[in-house]
C-alpha cells in the first residue's frame, strides 16, 4: 500500500472552516501518515491556504482555469436566455461552463498522474469526479456530508441547475461506494444503489474522551455552531426570554460566527436578555467552553451529523434538542443523556425543556452521568479503521 | 553537526567527477558533506579511474555501480533511495559549485522555514552558464510571482536540479523522477514540486553561486521535443490553467529549442522541418522573431 496514490478533491478549500473541510484535511494527513501518497485537488480562484493545517506531505493543487476557454458557453447562455428567455436550454450551457473545465481538468489528472483511488467530498466536486473517474476508469468513492433529502432534493442546498440536480443522483451508479454518515440514511438512495451504500459517522476527536477537565462548571449553557438560519439560534433566544427572569444566576452563550450574527444581536436586545444571552463569537478552545458549562443546547433543524453535539456528550454535557432533527438524534437518546423535544411553532417546548434541566439538579447530573458513555461508538479510532477497511475493499490497498 | 549528501549521477566523465568534488572540498560550510555517486554503466576504464579518484577523495563517500547504462532518470532515482543525511543537494560529474553556496543556501532555507513554516522548501542560487570554449553569463533565478508559470517560461526561473539544497524530506515528498522522460526530467520534477504546494527560495543575492558547462554538442533536438510534448501532455491540467497564447509560446519555444540543437549538431533537414513547426504553431513571431 506504500505509495500508492490516493486523491482527496472538494470544490471550496481556501479558508474554509467547515466540518466538510476540516474531515477532508484530517483525513488526508491521516492517509499519508499510513504511507500513502496523498494528494488534495481543488477548485477555485485565488491561492488562499486551507484553514485546517495540512501535513506538508500532503500535494495540495488547484486546478482553477482562470481563463476559461469555455467563455463561448457563457456568451450563448446569455444571448439565448436573453432570446428564449428563462425556460430555454440554458440550464445545459450553465452546466457545461460551470462543471466542464473542472471536469476536464480532473480527468487529466486522474489519466496522467497514476492515481489509484479517488475519495470526493461534497456535491460540487461529487458530480465532476465520477464524470471524470469514469472517463478514466478510476476508482472513486463518494461521501455525503448530510442529510441525503437535502443534499439531493432540497433545491436551495448546492446548485439549483436541474441537470446538475439530475446528474447528482444519476451519476452515482458509477461510483465505487457511496458513503453516508447513518445506516439509516442509506435507505433514502434508490434501491440500485443500496449495495454501494456504506455507512460511517463522524468522530469526536479522540482527546475530548482522554483529557481531563481543567476547568469548574458554572451555571451556564452553552451552544456552539454557526449564526446561520439552520441552526435556529432565535428559538433558543426566544426560549430563554420566557425563562430568564427565573433563573438570574444562569446565562447563555454561544459560540460560533456567522451571517445571522446582527439579526440574532437584535433580537437580543428586543428581548431585552443581553445581560444574561452573550454571542461569544469564535473561539480556540470550544473544549475548554463546554467544561465551563452545565447544559448544552442545540436548535439545528437538520444536520449530517451535529459534531458540537458529540464533543459536548463526550464532555459530559446533557443535552437538548429537537426531536426530528436528524444526525443528532441518531445518538442523542430521550432521557438517557438528554431531552429530545418536539418542535411546536413557537419557543415554549424548548422554553419547557430547558427549565426542566435546570431546576431538576438530579436528572441533570443522571443525563451528564450517561452522556460520555453514549458517544464512545464515535471514536476517533473507529472512524479511521472503517476508513481503512473501506479503502481497501475499494482499491485493495 | 548537519550532513548534506551529495548525489552525484557520473557517466564516463572522470575529469568532470573530479573537478566537482574539489568544489565540493572547497565549501566553507562547517557542516560535513556525505557524497553519493552513482555510476552509470560507464566503461570500465573511465569507472576505474573514477573509482581513483573517489578513492583519493578526502570525506564520506558512497559509489554505487550499475552494470549497465540505465539512463539519467533511473539514477536519480537510485540515489533518491540511498538518501541518509537530513540534507540534500545535486550536483552533475562536470559541474561546480562555488565556495560561498552551500553557506549561503543554508542560510536561506534557515530564513524562509519561518515564513513557510508549513511547507516543503528548495533553495536555488543564481548560476553562471558557461558555454564550453566561450564566455560565462550569470543567470538570476527569480522565484516570485507564479512559479508554476515562470517554471514552464523558464526565463525567470529554470529548472536545474544541481542548483538545489534542500531537506530530505522535502525531495522523498515529490517522489521519483518520471522514468519515461530521458530528457527534461527536472523540469517535470519542479513543475510537480511547485504545483503541489512545494516554495522554492533562492539566496537573495544576484552573484551566481555555482557553474554550469554547457554544450549543444550530442544533444538530440527531437528527443528533446518529444520529451517536452509528453511533460505538456502530463501537465495539461496546470497548462490549461494559462491562456491559449500562453500555451502557444510554449509550443513555439520548445520547436524553437530543439532546432537550435538540430543546428549545433548539423542536422540540417530536421531543423528545417522544426522551424517548419515552430511557424505553424505561431506565424507572427516566427516571422518577426529578428
Amino acid at each position: 500500500m506504500v505509495g500508492k496514490h490516493i486523491v482527496l478533491v472538494i470544490r471550496l478549500l481556501s479558508d474554509r472552516s467547515g466540518g466538510a473541510e476540516k474531515l477532508y484535511i484530517e483525513m488526508a494527513n491521516y492517509l499519508v501518515e499510513q504511507g500513502f501518497r496523498v494528494t488534495c485537488l481543488y477548485y477555485e480562484p485565488g491561492q488562499k491556504e486551507p484553514f485546517y493545517k495540512l501535513d506538508n506531505r500532503v500535494s495540495l493543487t488547484n486546478l482553477f482555469i482562470p481563463y476559461p476557454s469555455l467563455g463561448l458557453f457563457a456568451k450563448m447562455n446569455r444571448l439565448l436566455s436573453h432570446a428564449l428567455g428563462e425556460r430555454s436550454i440554458m440550464p445545459a450551457f450553465a452546466w457545461l461552463n460551470s462543471e466542464l473545465p473542472f471536469t476536464l481538468q480532473l480527468k487529466h489528472f486522474f489519466k496522467r498522474m497514476k492515481v489509484d483511488l479517488v475519495l470526493s467530498y461534497l456535491p460540487p466536486a461529487n458530480t465532476p469526479s465520477l464524470i471524470a473517474a469514469k472517463m478514466t476508469k478510476t476508482k472513486i468513492i463518494v461521501t455525503n456530508h448530510n442529510v441525503p433529502e437535502k443534499d439531493y432534493e432540497d433545491i436551495k442546498r448546492w446548485s439549483p441547475n436541474p441537470i446538475d440536480r439530475f446528474l447528482r443522483l444519476y451519476l452515482l451508479r458509477y461510483a465505487s461506494k457511496v458513503h453516508v454518515l447513518f445506516e439509516h440514511f442509506g435507505s433514502w438512495f434508490p434501491e440500485s444503489l443500496q449495495s454501494k451504500i456504506v455507512a460511517i459517522p463522524n468522530y469526536v476527536p479522540d482527546d475530548y474522551f482522554s483529557l481531563e477537565s481543567k476547568s469548574i462548571a458554572t451555571k451556564k449553557i452553552i451552544g456552539v455552531g454557526r449564526l446561520a438560519a439552520v441552526k435556529n439560534y432565535e428559538t433558543l433566544v426566544e426560549a430563554w426570554a420566557v425563562i430568564s427572569k427565573e433563573f438570574p444566576d444562569w446565562s447563555v452563550e454561544i459560540y460560533g460566527t456567522g451571517p445571522d450574527e446582527e439579526k440574532l444581536r437584535s433580537l437580543i436586545k428586543e428581548r431585552d436578555v443581553t445581560d444574561s444571552f452573550f454571542l461569544m463569537g469564535h473561539t480556540s478552545n470550544v473544549m475548554e467552553k463546554y467544561d465551563e458549562s452545565l447544559i448544552f443546547c442545540h436548535t439545528a433543524i437538520h444536520e449530517g451529523f451535529g459534531l458540537s453535539v458529540a464533543e459536548a456528550l463526550a464532555r459530559d454535557l446533557p443535552v437538548i434538542a429537537y426531536k426530528d432533527c436528524e444526525g443528532v438524534n441518531q445518538f442523542v437518546v430521550d432521557d438517557e443523556n438528554g431531552l429530545l423535544i418536539e418542535r411546536g411553532s413557537t419557543a415554549d417546548s424548548m422554553a419547557v425543556a430547558l427549565k426542566q434541566m435546570i431546576s431538576d439538579d438530579e436528572m441533570r447530573k443522571r443525563l451528564a452521568g450517561n452522556a460520555k458513555e453514549s458517544i464512545r461508538p464515535f471514536s476517533e479510532t473507529k472512524y479511521y479503521q472503517k476508513y481503512s477497511q473501506l479503502i481497501t475493499e475499494v482499491a485493495g490497498l | 553537526m548537519v550532513t548534506v549528501d551529495v548525489l552525484i549521477p557520473h557517466y564516463n566523465d572522470p575529469e568532470g567527477l573530479e573537478m566537482s568534488l574539489k568544489s565540493i572540498a572547497e565549501q566553507d560550510w562547517k557542516g560535513d558533506f556525505r557524497v553519493v555517486v552513482c555510476d552509470d554503466g560507464s566503461k570500465a576504464n573511465l569507472l576505474k579511474k573514477a573509482e581513483d579518484i573517489l578513492n583519493a577523495y578526502d570525506g564520506e563517500v558512497v559509489l554505487i555501480k550499475s552494470p549497465v547504462n540505465l539512463g539519467r532518470p533511473k539514477t536519480r532515482n537510485i540515489l533518491l533511495d540511498n538518501i541518509a543525511s537530513e540534507y540534500v543537494a545535486w550536483l552533475d560529474a562536470g559541474d561546480e559549485w562555488y565556495p560561498t553556496k552551500t553557506r549561503l543556501q543554508f542560510d536561506a532555507i534557515y530564513r524562509s522555514m519561518v515564513r513557510y513554516e508549513n511547507k516543503n522548501i528548495w533553495a536555488t542560487c543564481s548560476y553562471d552558464w558557461k558555454w564550453i570554449g566561450g564566455r560565462a553569463r550569470t543567470i538570476q533565478q527569480n522565484t516570485k510571482g507564479d512559479q508554476v508559470q515562470s517554471l514552464m517560461m523558464g526565463k525567470d526561473l529554470r529548472a536545474y536540479l544541481w542548483t538545489l539544497l534542500a531537506k530530505a524530506d522535502a525531495f522523498k515528498w515529490l517522489g521519483k523522477f518520471d522514468e519515461e522522460l530521458l530528457r527534461l526530467q527536472d523540469l517535470d520534477y519542479f513543475l510537480r514540486f511547485a504545483s503541489q504546494g512545494g516554495q522554492i527560495v533562492t539566496v537573495g543575492s544576484p552573484e551566481p553561486l555555482c557553474v554550469y558547462h554547457k554544450s549543444d554538442i550530442g544533444r538530440n533536438g527531437v528527443e528533446v521535443k518529444n520529451c517536452f510534448f509528453y511533460i505538456y501532455n502530463k501537465h495539461k491540467y496546470l497548462y490549461s490553467q494559462y491562456s491559449a497564447k500562453f500555451r502557444k509560446n510554449r509550443r513555439y519555444d520548445i520547436y524553437m529549442h530543439a532546432a537550435r540543437f538540430l543546428d549545433s549538431n548539423g542536422d540540417t533537414l530536421k531543423k528545417i522541418s522544426m522551424n517548419g513547426k515552430a511557424f505553424l504553431t505561431h506565424p507572427t513571431r516566427y516571422l518577426f522573431r529578428f
